[in-house]
């Protein structure tokens, strides 16, 4: 297994008046691994996905991107979230954001898009280039619905979905963008047992598939346990464990501070 | 069929009517003696009337809700029939053959607002940015053609061009301080904008000529030739109508584009556009630069149909009509926008022999549409994106 590194995260710390969301985070991530990060309500974990992708511009420290690619090294702090994206790195969200009106298919191309290059005047020329490139957008769009098994639903408005499929069409939505490292923000919540572990087979699949790494919060403990090869604990903003999930389990400040006596 | 508690719910709401249009129906003047008329029988009709078009409004909605959505959905989502295409187009051919310049006039005025309900349709219905203000860009356009035409002799077909781009780049001009602005914000700051538009040129006496605006204003030409004021009108309704068919083909092809899909996304939410990759600042000043240039250009159509142009022309009541033929056709769909821009511009001009009451009856058809159909009258058609193209090149 190669050990490129892709994300670093030196000294990160996010205050949102005088409260300290995020406090001296320093975390690594390397090529095509799973990671996980868990703890509690409030911890800051959506907090430090904010902060990577752009939405909120952290208070001190640096965080830089690796391309494994390019292996183009860029300090990406302060960048927009836009540009980030671009940059190969794409998220879903807590609450899923979907384009409800929109159907299925336009979602993902919509993620497709940052790929392609037509213009105002190309689309009102609509050129032989521009009419490839519009059918490779769908095209490529399609190849993802079925990844995620929404084939079937691509011309249904997104609203109509169920929950756990607008949550599979976010993560198609997030892939559509083309990216080497996947965040996804409590991607099994509110799911069934059967849904996650329908999710489960999808990411083992993506990560085989796509070779992409990717970064998860979650409160399941067993689609944890069972996905991700390391484990990062955190609690009031601070990182405080890290380690295999074995270690993890073992590691009593992080029982205490979120495990409970029962694991 | 209606509970005691609906009927309740009715007659309260017909008591609330005659109180609040007491001092308009009842309380006459007679001015010759300078006394008071009590006209108590109004009243008595109002509380009627209102009652029974309460209930009305009840037995519809409790009958719609009963219907599974599929049904309700039976007119909203479908493509119209080509046939009926044909029809409206070979009508509209034929119009100003059948019928007198009285007729065209209006319904040139009518097919104008079309285009200018697409265009608006671009920024609200597409992007979901709220404009108030939609009028000045029309201003902008009618006042170039004015200008360019007093001051260089410059004709009409050179201006359309030269007016799109000016308020193309009004439209950015407006994008810029608005960006962050959604939602009410954003309407109070367009309403302003408008209203600035229309204050600068009725103070500007130099460049604009202030409040007696601008007359002898040429009509369009065909090559050079001009036409006798009988035909003139004609050539006018089909300049409008060749106008229509470009506007929707060009807006049609923009919907479904990728900037038209971006504006859709934006619209639906900005932070997962943004973390998709979407520039929105981009996007947002182009779908307003968008939107403008096509009230650019029907406002040189305007200045050359009416030969005269004065910031009267423009006011926030301009801005609302516009605003009223997107919301009314149902945002974002290019049919019911001409469905309602032909109401909306056809019915106040044919009540006309209503006298007084003809925006009454206009306020009220309109609300009676937004009950019936809050989501507009034709709803979006959804694209399916069909292609038989390999891609395995
Ligand atoms: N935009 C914000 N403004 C103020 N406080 C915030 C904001 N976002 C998050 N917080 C606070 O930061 C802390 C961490 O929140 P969050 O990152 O959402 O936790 P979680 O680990 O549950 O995802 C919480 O106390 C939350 O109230
Ligand atoms: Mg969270």
């Amino acid at each position: 297994m190669s050990h490129n590194k892709i994300l670093e995260i030196q000294n990160l710390s996010m205050e949102f008046g005088g409260l300290q969301a995020l406090d001296s985070i320093n975390i690594t991530f390397y090529e095509k691994e799973v990671v996980a990060i868990i703890g509690p309500n409030g911890a800051g974990k959506t907090t430090l996905f904010n902060c990577i992708t752009g939405v909120y511009v952290p208070t001190r420290g640096n965080i830089f991107i690796q391309n494994p690619y390019t292996q183009m090294k860029e300090k990406i702090n302060g960048l927009k979230p836009n540009i980030i994206t671009r940059k190969g790195m794409a998220r879903t969200f807590q609450n899923i954001r979907l384009f409800k009106n929109m159907t299925v298919l336009e979602n993902v191309m919509i993620g497709r898009h940052c790929h392609a290059k037509a213009g105002i005047i190309s689309a009102m020329v609509r050129s032989k280039k521009t009419r490839d490139e519009e059918a490779r957008i769908i095209h490529d769009s399609r190849e993802l619905l079925k990844k995620v098994n929404l084939v079937d639903e691509q011309y249904e408005y997104a609203k109509n979905l169920s929950y756990g499929y607008q949550k599979r069409l976010e993560i198609a939505r997030a892939l559509a963008t083309k990216p080497f490292l996947l965040l996804l923000d409590e991607p099994a919540a509110g799911m069934n047992s059967k849904e996650t572990a329908e999710l489960m087979d999808l990411l083992k699949e993506i990560k085989k598939d796509l070779h992409i790494a990717l970064l998860l919060i979650d409160h399941d403990m067993h689609f944890i346990m069972n996905l991700s090869e390391k484990i990062f604990v955190m609690d009031y903003g601070k990182k405080i464990a890290e380690g295999t999930p074995e270690e993890i389990q073992k590691n009593p400040l992080v029982i205490k501070a979120y495990l409970g006596e029962n694991i | 069929m209606f509970s005691f508690k609906e009927i309740k719910k009715s007659f309260l709401i017909s008591l609330w009517f005659m109180f609040l249009t007491f001092p308009l129906m009842v309380i006459k003047i007679n001015p010759e003696t300078h006394s008071i008329l009590w006209e108590w029988k109004n009243m008595l009709w109002v509380g009627i009337g209102t009652f029974c078009i309460s209930l009305l409004v009840r037995f519809y909605q409790a009958r719609n809700k009963k219907k599974s959505l599929s049904k309700k959905l039976f007119f909203a989502d479908r493509k119209i029939p080509t046939s009926v295409i044909v029809a409206f187009l070979f009508f509209s051919i034929i119009f100003p053959f059948l019928f007198s310049n009285y007729h065209v006039n209006i319904m040139t005025t009518a097919l104008m607002y079309i285009v200018l309900g697409l265009g608006l349709n671009i920024i609200v219905g597409l992007a979901g940015l709220l404009n108030l203000g939609y009028a000045a860009f029309y201003a902008i356009g009618a006042y170039s053609y004015a200008l360019l035409n007093y001051h260089f002799g410059i004709g009409f077909w050179l201006a359309i061009p030269i007016a799109a781009l000016l308020s193309a780049l009004a439209g950015i001009l407006l994008g810029f301080p608005v960006l962050r602005l959604r939602g009410d914000y954003l309407a109070i700051v367009t309403l302003c904008f408008g209203t600035i538009i229309r204050l600068i040129l009725e103070n500007w006496d130099e460049l604009t000529f202030g409040p007696s605006g601008i007359s002898q204003i040429p009509r369009p030409t065909f090559f050079g030739i001009e036409f006798s004021p009988h035909n003139v009108t004609t050539y006018i309704y089909f300049i409008a109508l060749g106008f229509v068919f470009f506007t929707i083909f060009m807006v049609n092809r923009l919907k479904h584009s990728k900037i038209g899909r971006e504006w859709q996304a934006l619209r639906e939410d900005e932070i997962a556009c943004e973390a998709m990759g979407v520039d929105k600042t981009k996007t947002k000043l182009s779908a307003f630069a968008l939107g403008a240039t096509w009230a650019g250009m029907m406002g040189v159509l305007f200045a050359a149909k009416t030969t005269f142009i004065n910031p009267a022309s423009f006011t926030f009541i301009e801005s609302v009509i516009m605003l009223s033929i997107v919301v009314l056709g149902g945002m974002g769909s290019i049919s019911g926008i001409i469905i309602a821009a032909l109401i909306l511009i056809l019915l106040p001009e044919y009540l006309r022999e209503l006298g007084n009451y003809r925006m009454i009856v206009f306020g009220l058809s309109m609300v009676v549409i937004i009950i019936f159909k809050p989501h507009g009258l034709i709803g979006n058609v959804k694209k399916n994106y069909k292609t038989d193209y390999d891609v395995s090149q």
